[in-house]
């Protein structure tokens, strides 16, 4: 900003329409600049948002072979809220999709933020452990699910058979195919996964905050949780938010999981999961298409509220 | 198909084979069809090479001093395989499988006819395929001619308009090559689209030491196994166990239940659905009175997939197990505690009831927009009706062939001991039911009410009575 301000004073002097001239040829030159990379943003995000609503208005069931497929307005999306069999299961797959979120990212970030807390300390191999803690983050999703399957195996799984060791439990628990457990089977798994992400982009923010303020602290006689609630929390809060906005979208998205792990049996059918059963095992377009809009605008309405927050809180701390 | 299409190549590989006097053997055919064991295979290095081609068409025909004459017969078979005017390129997408596939394409394009395999393979995800399928067909790319489908996707397929009616090529001497059941999957308003490639169908299996030893003959009927199960169970050992995880396996199992209870899911001549019937529900309350009230099943078959079963009953801890053919393999692995102690029957039926077993099969499909038809119902021919290529399948996958005159072979004897009972099996198996809704139906309103049913969720009545009604739904728009 500052820099066109004082370049706006130089070109005061000259004529009106030189410098709309001016201004035009370098106001061209930037959107040049950022055109190659918006073609590719309207190509591959905003093209295939508009298809897929525009294949939402329609009436689109492969199966039903050649046919026409009419536009039908909005009816795809009345039918998912009224028809009662599919509103049931759309109401469902919000329940299950928005706890999911909600439980994980809380337990996600509660686990980070003290994982980010005690790799800020200083202590021996802080190196190695870092590497090491991030092992989880960078195993695809789909070899997670597959390999806590192995783990929730009720017949060779490991799982029962500590629990069963340590005496906890008689009998074999049904960890994927139980009406309660089998959504905190999911969550554990997407939880053992993602803490790590967290914990690394807290440990970020973490390690922004200069040293001296702790130890203007420490010389006041600061305790370490006054530390923490009015040095460490107040200089973390954009950081943290950061991490909740990208875990809270991914968390919404969940597919891979319960593709896995449930085929979203024992109510663990997600937005996503629904989306897919219409679209790819029903061939159902049309309707498919109606839900995955549903979806995106629920994420970007969440997204929206995120982004109010992070920025309002900038604008505060100017 | 006259003897004048043969090239020179195809002769000079049948005087090969006779003059070795060799026949044909899996051990050769496996060594000979693998990347680089020329080496290890005896006959491929004793060959005489005469030109590239032949002596690899020779090894895949052929040969240990062990076999018989009638199994030489057989090599000659495949070395009269002719593809007519056909030519050009067949792309053909298929699951990989263990590697086998691709060794039959390549034994194909060694024929040096002038068909010849593009093959593209994927990984063994079922339900992977059908999403690439979706995709490629619904943009309607030509890019595949020929595709290996799992049985539900014919109808689905062919309802869509992806798949071309095979009709034309079909002769009736050719439709005699299979199981009436396995045709009747892959025909949709009287159009068949799609030829059994391989098959796979539900049985019974059991642990014949243990039965020997109580002197018992395999069961008949569902109460003579309840009987069996309860008498012969263990604090280590489940008596009857299935695989009953809400994916597709729960379905077929379910159906054949429904129909050795003497019921069935729907008409399909009329499309009525007919699953709101007390024969449905005897079927459930039977699977509900089997875990809870009989407790001869351990409630954590509901957690059970496909091979958690087939370890459990290989692992020696179940008595009887329904599982899918297929599971045979595990069965029979060296480390097994089943090995050479299993038997097997066709699913069972309730007294007075005909049973039936449901196919799990894999077909092959040409693709309406293939521009070279012609020579992708040649390949289709070669992999279906020679001998050479099914039992090439059956002996390196596992899996059971779909000519009803291999199951005489006795190399496919020898590498399935149930062969003998799986005829039987196949004579009387039925497809799950043929309608494009199926994978709806069968996800929707099958698992989704049969694993209710087996969490306790929902009555076995109340369960028929919202089939019924859900599955009429779904159908009504495919009237």
């Amino acid at each position: 900003m500052a820099v066109s301000r004082e370049q706006l004073k130089v070109e005061k002097g000259l004529t009106a329409r030189t410098r709309r001239f001016r201004l035009n040829q370098r106001q061209i030159m930037s959107y040049l600049m950022v055109l190659p990379a918006m073609l590719v943003i309207v190509l591959v995000v905003f093209f295939p948002i508009a298809q897929t609503f525009w294949f939402s208005l329609h009436d689109i069931d492969k199966r039903l072979g050649d046919r026409p497929e009419p536009f039908i307005g909005l009816q795809n999306y009345t039918d998912a809220f009224t028809q009662p069999d599919i509103s049931t299961r759309l109401f469902d797959a919000f329940s299950f999709t928005t706890r999911f979120a909600v439980i994980s990212v809380g337990l996600e970030f509660f686990l980070g933020l003290g994982v980010a807390l005690v790799l800020n300390r200083e202590f021996r191999g802080r190196a190695v452990v870092r590497a090491l803690i991030l092992i989880p983050w960078s195993i695809t999703t789909v070899v997670v699910a597959r390999m806590w399957g192995l783990i929730y195996n009720s017949e060779f799984g490991v799982l029962n058979s500590m629990l069963k060791g340590m005496g906890i439990i008689q009998h074999d628990l049904l960890w994927t195919a139980d009406q309660t457990l089998t959504f905190w089977a999911v969550v554990v798994a997407d939880v053992w996964k993602s803490t790590p992400f967290v914990a690394l982009i807290l440990l970020s923010g973490l390690q922004l905050i200069p040293a001296d303020l702790y130890e203007a602290a420490t010389v006041d006689g600061a305790s370490a949780w006054q530390k923490f609630r009015y040095i460490t929390f107040p200089a973390l809060r954009p950081t943290i938010l950061i991490a909740l906005v990208f875990r809270t979208i991914d968390a919404l998205r969940i597919f891979d999981l319960v593709y896995v792990l449930t085929e979203g049996g024992f109510g663990t059918e997600s937005l996503n999961y629904m989306t897919y059963q219409e679209i790819f095992r029903n061939q159902n377009f049309g309707f498919g298409s109606s839900l995955a809009i549903i979806t995106f605008l629920y994420i970007l309405i969440i997204a929206a509220i995120y982004i109010k927050l992070l920025g309002n809180r900038e604008d505060a701390r100017r | 198909m006259s003897e004048n299409d043969f090239s020179k190549k195809t002769i000079s590989r049948r005087n090969l084979v006779r003059l070795m006097g060799l026949s044909v053997s899996s051990a050769a055919l496996l060594a000979a069809c693998g990347d680089n064991t020329a080496t290890t295979a005896p006959v491929a290095t004793t060959a005489p090479s005469t030109t590239a081609a032949a002596a690899t068409t020779a090894a895949a025909g052929a040969t240990t001093a062990a076999a018989s004459s009638t199994t030489a017969a057989a090599g000659a078979t495949t070395a009269a395989f002719s593809v007519g005017s056909a030519s050009g390129k067949v792309v053909w997408a298929t699951t990989k499988g263990g590697g086998t596939p691709k060794k039959l394409a390549d034994t194909f394009n060694a024929l040096g006819t002038p068909v010849t395999i593009d093959f593209q393979e994927f990984a063994n995800d079922s339900q992977k395929l059908h999403d690439q399928f979706v995709t490629v067909f619904g943009a309607k790319d030509s890019t595949y001619d020929l595709i290996a489908a799992d049985m539900p996707w014919a109808p689905e397929f062919a309802a869509a308009g992806y798949l071309m009616p095979l009709d034309k090529y079909i002769t009736p001497a050719f439709k005699q090559n299979f199981f009436e059941g396995s045709l009747q999957g892959t025909t949709l308003k009287d159009k068949i689209y799609g030829i059994p490639w391989y098959q796979n169908v539900g049985l019974l299996f059991y642990r014949k030491d243990i039965l020997d030893k109580a002197g018992l003959q395999p069961p008949k009927t569902f109460d003579e196994m309840n009987d069996m199960a309860a008498k012969l169970q263990t604090s280590d050992m489940y008596g009857y166990t299935f695989a009953g995880f809400k994916n597709e396996g729960l379905t077929a199992m379910w159906l054949e239940l429904l129909w050795g209870f003497g019921g069935d899911f729907w008409d399909p001549s009329t499309g009525k659905v007919l699953v709101n019937s007390p024969e449905a529900e005897a079927s459930l309350q039977w699977m509900v009175d089997a875990i809870y009230n009989k407790k001869i099943t351990p409630e954590k078959v509901i957690t059970f997939k496909g091979p958690d079963l087939q370890a459990t009953f290989a692992q020696g801890n179940a008595v009887f197990a329904r599982a899918f053919a297929s599971g045979i393999s595990d069965f029979d692995k060296a480390d097994a505690k089943s090995k050479g102690k299993w038997g097997a029957v066709p699913m069972l039926a309730a007294s007075g009831k005909k049973p039936a077993g449901c196919l799990g099969n894999w077909n092959l499909s040409i693709s309406a927009t293939s521009k070279n038809p012609d020579a992708a119902w040649k390949v289709i021919e070669y992999l279906t009706s020679t001998l050479d290529p099914q039992k090439t399948m059956a002996v390196n996958e596992g899996v059971l062939p779909s000519l009803k005159s291999a199951f005489d072979d006795p190399q496919i004897k020898n590498a399935n001991a149930a062969s003998g009972i799986l005829v039987d099996a196949f004579n009387t198996a039925k497809p799950r039911p043929v309608t494009p809704a199926y994978p709806q139906i069968s996800t929707e309103v099958i698992q989704d009410l049969v694993t209710k049913v087996l969490s306790k969720q929902v009555t076995p009545k109340d369960a028929v009575a919202q089939m019924q009604s859900k599955s009429e739904a779904i159908l009504a728009k495919f009237k």
